[in-house]
């Protein structure tokens, strides 16, 4: 039996979801285990940070995603395990730059790592091997510019 | 600030996903990156710390001050302090390897010497001194025998200067004290004026050093390449008659005269040394020539590695030949000439190597030639490996002079038939076809193409018809075949062989 819960993006649209895909954010999961003390069949989750268009493709990615193992928790110290970087996952992350800084800033905010390792996995890629102020210049639009450089 | 409301604080100044982000970058992207902004040298710098094994920071202030640095567990700090750095930023809390230098004519005081060697001196593996301040024997002795006890690594170079001239300062000096000095090295790299290291000192250190495993001698000797001032026998001398000979495994000599050699051999015939090098061979007299030899019969069965820096010699000087040595893995003779030589004078000053039977176990042999054009090449595959060379099948690891022809390289691979690692200068890419007949096994080729250049010169044909006709004449192309106009350069040697006829 499923359990279906609301997401409620920045824009005010409303994504339906099963709980058991949305838990692959470790914020929806807190949420849900410890406000909701685990009743939480149909409630409505607000994702003040994440853009309906965003939004729909971390569901596609969770979907897709939802029977990976669980990541063990590293202890700082060890090389990084890199997330398998699937030919699907090179697919999905074919987007503008703003989608993938979207993407990577929604990661973050809802604590899903192996999305997060694939975007940034994939951001490190596209600044690999350029200066400084390639950098700057490239990467740096209205939304994402620097607040301070050296 | 970045803008809460809408969520978009730019993930790129987000630290937790440039800490993500630089995990998949290389080292090289990190170090360019770094300058993009602040969080970004910060992150940088942290993750620079974590995979660099040996850091060297230099005395710059400005670079470093604005950006504070703890390194801690980092495993070989070098760092080249200069001690006029009184205020410094950057933290040390666990290091094993100090790079010090001291630019003036004073030493650390105890303030700076407590920042120096305070916490961890006793940590401390390697030290080097850049040293030529009056008193910095009494200094190092200090250091050696309170501070950094534990050292095993010492560097020390020199510049001319009064070191210790007072008599009873230097009896005292390490007196009685027991070092853990592994390796010794006594550089000059400085117009060398007068000793530098006076015996006395010299034999208080080596006493003081039962472990003391390698020697490396470095100076530049002055013109005619002999060293006047005698620094090698001083030292060697020293050694010999206070150090502990039996654990002598590595002696490095720079430009070894004639009296070295009567001292390596009389002295040093016991010591198991298994590598040794001579950083700048000048034979002359023919002394020295038989000093290598007997030096070399002492110590073929324990020679392991031999690095031989030579000059060329002139027609008539005795020849140095190598006498039968079993254990030796690893050889390399450098042609460091600084010199031109006019056309074949010079020649080298070793035998014709038969490398199968002196070396029969030789793994790897290095050939260098100095690169400096020269109208003669001294390698000739050929003559340095006559036909009736005896092959040595254990070579895997060969490094040549640059090759012209193919028919060396066919010849090389009758004598050395299992290379394995091949480091080669050639000036046709031909000859390259002929390397993978030669040695269809080669697993890695270091290799550098560098162009053909004739050395001839060639001279603008002036445009004046009458000058243009005559140089036509001069060098036998009929005058009419060349326009009045057309740009054109006449080869010298061309132009000179028409004019003698």
């Amino acid at each position: 039996m499923s359990n279906m819960i609301y997401l409620q993006s920045s824009d005010g649209d409303i994504f339906e979801t099963d709980a058991q895909i949305a838990k692959c954010s470790g914020t929806i999961r807190f949420m849900l285990e410890d406000c909701y003390m685990g009743e939480y069949e149909g409630v409505l989750i607000p994702l003040p940070n994440v853009n309906s268009a965003i939004l729909r493709k971390v569901l596609k990615w969770a979907d897709h995603h939802k029977d990976d193992p669980v990541p063990i928790e590293d202890d700082g110290h060890s090389v990084k395990q890199v997330s398998v970087f699937s030919s699907w996952d090179a697919e999905f992350l074919e987007v503008d730059q703003g989608t993938l800084f979207g993407l990577v800033q929604a990661a973050n905010y809802l604590d899903i790592q192996g999305l997060l390792d694939v975007t940034c996995k994939t951001v490190a890629n596209k600044i690999s091997g350029k200066t400084a102020d390639d950098i700057r210049n490239t990467l740096t639009t209205n939304q994402n510019k620097f607040q301070d450089f050296i | 600030m970045a803008d809460a409301r809408d969520g978009i604080m730019s993930p790129l100044e987000n630290e937790l996903v440039v800490n993500n982000v630089f995990e998949y970058l290389r080292l090289a992207d990190i170090i360019q990156l770094r300058r993009v902004s602040k969080l970004w040298h910060n992150v940088g710098t942290k993750y620079l710390m974590k995979r660099i094994d040996e850091i060297r920071i230099f005395d710059s202030q400005l670079e470093y001050q604005s950006y504070p640095l703890t390194l801690s567990n980092l495993q070989n700090a070098m760092f080249k302090f200069s001690y006029e750095q009184d205020d410094m930023s950057i933290k040390f809390t666990n290091f094993t390897t100090y790079w010090f230098e001291g630019r003036s004519a004073k030493l650390p005081n105890q303030t700076q010497t407590r920042l120096l060697f305070g916490q961890r001196g006793r940590q401390m593996k390697r030290l080097t001194f850049i040293a030529h301040a009056s008193k910095w024997w009494e200094y190092l002795s200090d250091v050696l025998s309170k501070t950094a006890p534990n050292l095993e690594e010492l560097n020390l170079e020199c510049y001319p200067c009064p070191c210790c001239d007072v008599p009873d300062v230097e009896q005292r000096l390490f007196r009685g004290k027991k070092l853990k000095l592994k390796t010794i090295q006594l550089r000059s790299l400085g117009v060398v004026g007068y000793p530098m290291f006076s015996q006395q000192l010299l034999s208080n250190l080596f006493q003081c050093c039962p472990e003391l495993q390698t020697l490396h001698l470095e100076f530049k000797p002055r013109f005619p390449f002999v060293d006047k001032n005698n620094h090698e026998p001083v030292i060697l001398t020293a050694l010999a008659n206070q150090g502990n000979l039996p654990n002598l495994k590595c002696l490095t000599i720079a430009s070894a005269p004639e009296d070295v050699w009567d001292i390596l051999n009389t002295r040093f015939d016991k010591a198991p040394i298994e590598t040794f090098k001579i950083t700048t061979l000048v034979i002359r007299p023919d002394s020295v020539s038989r000093g290598i030899q007997k030096f070399l019969t002492a110590h073929t069965n324990t020679l392991k590695t031999f690095y031989l820096c030579y000059m060329l010699i002139t027609c008539g000087v005795k020849k140095v030949s190598f006498p039968k040595m079993e254990k030796l893995k690893h050889l390399t003779l450098h042609e460091n000439s600084s010199f031109a030589f006019p056309e074949t004078d010079y020649v080298i000053p070793f035998e014709s190597l038969d490398v199968g039977k002196l070396f029969p176990n030789l793994v790897t042999l290095n050939l260098y030639e100095m690169r400096k054009r020269r109208p003669h090449k001294y390698f000739n595959a050929c003559e340095w490996f006559p036909e009736n060379t005896t092959p040595l099948l254990t070579l895997r690891n060969l490094t040549l002079p640059s090759q012209s022809s193919a028919t060396g390289l066919r010849h090389l691979q009758r004598i050395f038939p299992n290379i394995l690692t091949l480091k080669l200068i050639v000036v046709r890419a031909t000859v390259l076809r002929e390397l993978w007949v030669a040695w269809p096994n080669l697993k890695e080729l270091d290799l550098r193409i560098v162009p053909f250049k004739p050395d001839m010169r060639f001279l603008y044909v002036p445009t004046n018809a009458e000058v243009r006709k005559k140089w036509c004449v001069a060098v036998g192309r009929p005058p009419e075949s060349l326009k009045p106009r057309t740009p054109a350069y006449c080869c010298i040697e061309h132009f000179n062989r028409m004019a003698y006829n």
